[in-house]
């Protein structure tokens, strides 16, 4: 039964997958804006500034994906090299695990490829 | 996955009103095909991809008041069910899918506008796709002296989670949202348009100063529920306090709880502080693992009062903590921490007290988004850091939920009911042969001032074998707080009627008004039909 519900898991998410492939590329300084708006409050961190009721911690999202990769992808989606743009609006559109799904009102398709352009810019490499 | 068509709708009647509400709100706005209509799916269904899923059969997103009107007017013309939604996401409490599969959402995300904050009068005025996010910046962008009260998820609408009590974290007056509320404006099932309140008097600059009018208050008929769209909605708002300064309590005994509420009590009902955050120092936290002492101790049952008195002893922790939150002047603030003390000292035996943070508002803009969870909401601002409860964590590695739906006891203010509470929630998940989170060191949420929450989670899941047991559960778990008294307040459509169904005084005389009203107000039973248990005339044969 498990197999069946993930089977059906995977039709649903092909078909944005495949409307989306052809869309062109999108703004990645757009792609920071609704970032921020959308995604980092889940997918940021927060750090100990020394003052009063400041502390180290991974939002939810990022702490989430810390648990499920263990080390081998960093947790913070914007460090992420190895995302696709595809990956990228399939899980914004859709969800996956407890991230829910994004209605078309709150990020249009433009913006998801703005999201996507920004989340698979090239990266600086790290010193 | 097919769409559903409306129930009792001809496929071409359907179509006329699609068109029709094309017409109205523009091709861009009406979503039919299943790729869009899909995202309204609720992510944490419990019924997910079953027959029972409330799929809705299209999404349609008026800008202004006026598409609204039209919307409405075209869904009477055809008898098609719609289902309004603000922004964000009611996760856990059915996400924007419809109690009745086959309604169109009435999606209400474009009007977004912030139509008043007034830091003298301390109030705000918001269209439903307004979020706690939007507010919250454009009070701080505009250098405005009030302080919002947000909900655990920011991305949230004021006048949607006040619409379905929603709760905060500050003071009393302002934690209880639907309760600060004052003023609405309504679209009716006929498509009229009315004001509550001073919002009744043509051109009243007093719409936000005097919630009443004259004669019968009705804005309580559209929260929870279906007598119309309400379009906006006015907010009673904190004025930014000068300080903010928290201390915590401890006790050590299990049966000090009593006298610890009773402390709480009196100061929560007198204004001297905001939401206690209660607490279990020898219990571990709440959702979190129980000590391996005290799992160890309840293998053999529900221990008695002696042997937690026993078990406190052996690990040299205090039963009970209880942080308290203090805004005002720093004079005021630090003379209520003060009081505080002098009470629990004298009240009970053995109180310690260890003195938290004060920080100056507004703060400082490089640490207010580095604040903590609990200072954050404590401080109103929103965040989304509440999903570190059910997102992937150690505890649920090995086979993550998708989802959860949450059940909220409300119980009175009593040591022995949040026990009773407790040990409900035990019985039931260990009935269910699940891992019981809870023990007698579970602590009540104190998001109403005048009564606690008792709160558990129950997992969701894509998988229909797994989410069948949730259902289970979760369904016993209401029968089993009805039969004490507790009710929730507020509930998937999967769990509405049968929530619905313990408040069922006089053979269920106030659901029986709600239908006359219903009858009434919405003849064609057009507005959100089912929702908590109202059905339209022609639908009350689908009563569980």
């Amino acid at each position: 039964m498990k197999r069946v519900a993930l089977v059906f898991s995977l039709i649903a998410l092909a078909a944005p997958v495949m409307s989306q492939a052809a869309a062109p590329a999108g703004s990645p300084d757009n792609g920071k804006l609704v970032y921020e708006k959308w995604c980092l409050p889940c997918h940021g961190s927060r750090v100990d500034t020394g003052f009063p009721g400041t502390s180290n911690a991974l939002y939810p999202g990022a702490a989430a994906l810390a648990v499920k990769y263990k080390g081998t992808q960093p947790p913070l989606l914007t460090d992420r090299t190895n995302l696709t743009a595809e990956l990228v609006k399939t899980v914004v559109r859709n969800g996956i695990s407890a991230m829910p799904r994004s209605r078309k009102t709150e990020i249009n398709d433009a913006e998801l490829g703005d999201i996507a352009a920004y989340l698979t810019q090239k990266k600086p490499k790290s010193k | 996955m097919a769409l559903p068509l409306p129930p009792n709708v001809s496929a071409g009647d359907f179509r006329t009103a699609l068109s029709e509400f094309t017409t109205a709100v523009g091709a861009q706005w009406v979503f039919t095909t299943e790729e869009d209509v899909l995202l309204y799916r609720d992510s944490y269904s419990i019924f997910w991809g079953e027959p029972e899923e409330r799929i809705a059969s299209a999404a349609v997103a008026p800008a202004n008041v006026e598409q609204v009107q039209q919307i409405v007017r075209i869904a009477n013309k055809y008898k098609i069910p719609l289902y309004s939604i603000s922004t964000g996401r009611n996760l856990t409490y059915g996400g924007s899918s419809p109690t009745l599969r086959g309604s169109v959402i009435v999606d209400l995300k474009r009007m977004n506008k912030i139509l008043a904050v007034d830091d003298k009068r301390h109030f705000a005025v918001v269209e439903p796709g307004v979020s706690y996010f939007d507010l919250y910046n454009y009070i701080k962008e505009h250098k405005l002296k009030v302080m919002l009260d947000v909900p655990d998820p920011g991305w949230g609408s004021p006048v949607g989670n006040s619409l379905d009590h929603g709760v905060g974290y500050t003071m009393a007056p302002f934690r209880d949202h639907f309760g600060s509320h004052c003023g609405m404006e309504i679209v009716t099932a006929e498509g009229d348009l009315l004001r509550t309140g001073s919002g009744a008097i043509p051109d009243s600059d007093a719409w936000q100063d005097y919630h009443y009018g004259v004669g019968p208050t009705v804005d309580g008929l559209f929260a929870q529920s279906n007598f119309g769209i309400v379009t906006k909605m006015g907010f009673w708002l904190m004025p930014l306090p000068e300080t903010y300064l928290n201390g915590t309590v401890t006790v050590p005994r299990y049966q000090d709880l009593q006298a610890m509420i009773d402390e709480v009590s009196y100061l929560e009902d007198s204004f001297l502080i905001g939401m206690p955050q209660f607490g279990s120092p020898a219990g571990g936290g709440l959702f979190s693992p129980s000590p391996p002492e005290l799992v160890q101790l309840m293998q053999g049952g529900w221990p008695t009062a002696e042997q937690l008195e026993t078990y406190l002893k052996a690990v040299n922790k205090p039963a009970w903590s209880v942080t308290l939150q203090f805004y005002g002047p720093e004079e005021t603030v630090r003379a209520n921490w003060v009081a505080a003390k002098r009470r629990f000292a004298k009240a009970i035996p053995g109180a310690a007290f260890q003195d938290g943070i004060f920080i100056p508002l507004p703060v400082a803009p490089e640490a207010e988004q580095n604040l903590a969870q609990p200072i954050k909401t404590a401080l109103g601002i929103p965040s989304l850091e509440i999903f570190f409860l059910t997102t992937r964590n150690p505890m649920t590695d090995s086979d993550p939920w998708d989802g959860h739906a949450d059940f909220f006891a409300f119980v009175p203010r009593k040591a022995q009911a949040v026990h009773d509470a407790a040990r409900v929630f035990w019985e039931t998940y260990r009935e269910f042969g699940l891992p019981a989170i809870h023990n007698p060191f579970w602590t009540p949420i104190n998001y109403y001032s005048r009564s606690y929450v008792v709160a558990t989670i129950v997992p969701t899941w894509r998988d229909p074998v797994k989410n069948a047991h949730s259902r289970e559960l979760f369904g016993r778990l209401v029968d089993r707080c009805g039969e004490h008294g507790w009710g929730s307040y507020r509930t998937s459509p999967a769990f509405q009627e049968r929530v619905v169904s313990k408040y069922s005084f006089n053979n269920n005389a106030l659901l029986k008004f709600q239908e006359k009203l219903k009858d009434g107000i919405d003849p064609n039973g057009i507005l959100s039909p089912g929702r908590y248990g109202i059905w339209p005339a022609n639908m009350r044969r689908n009563r569980a």
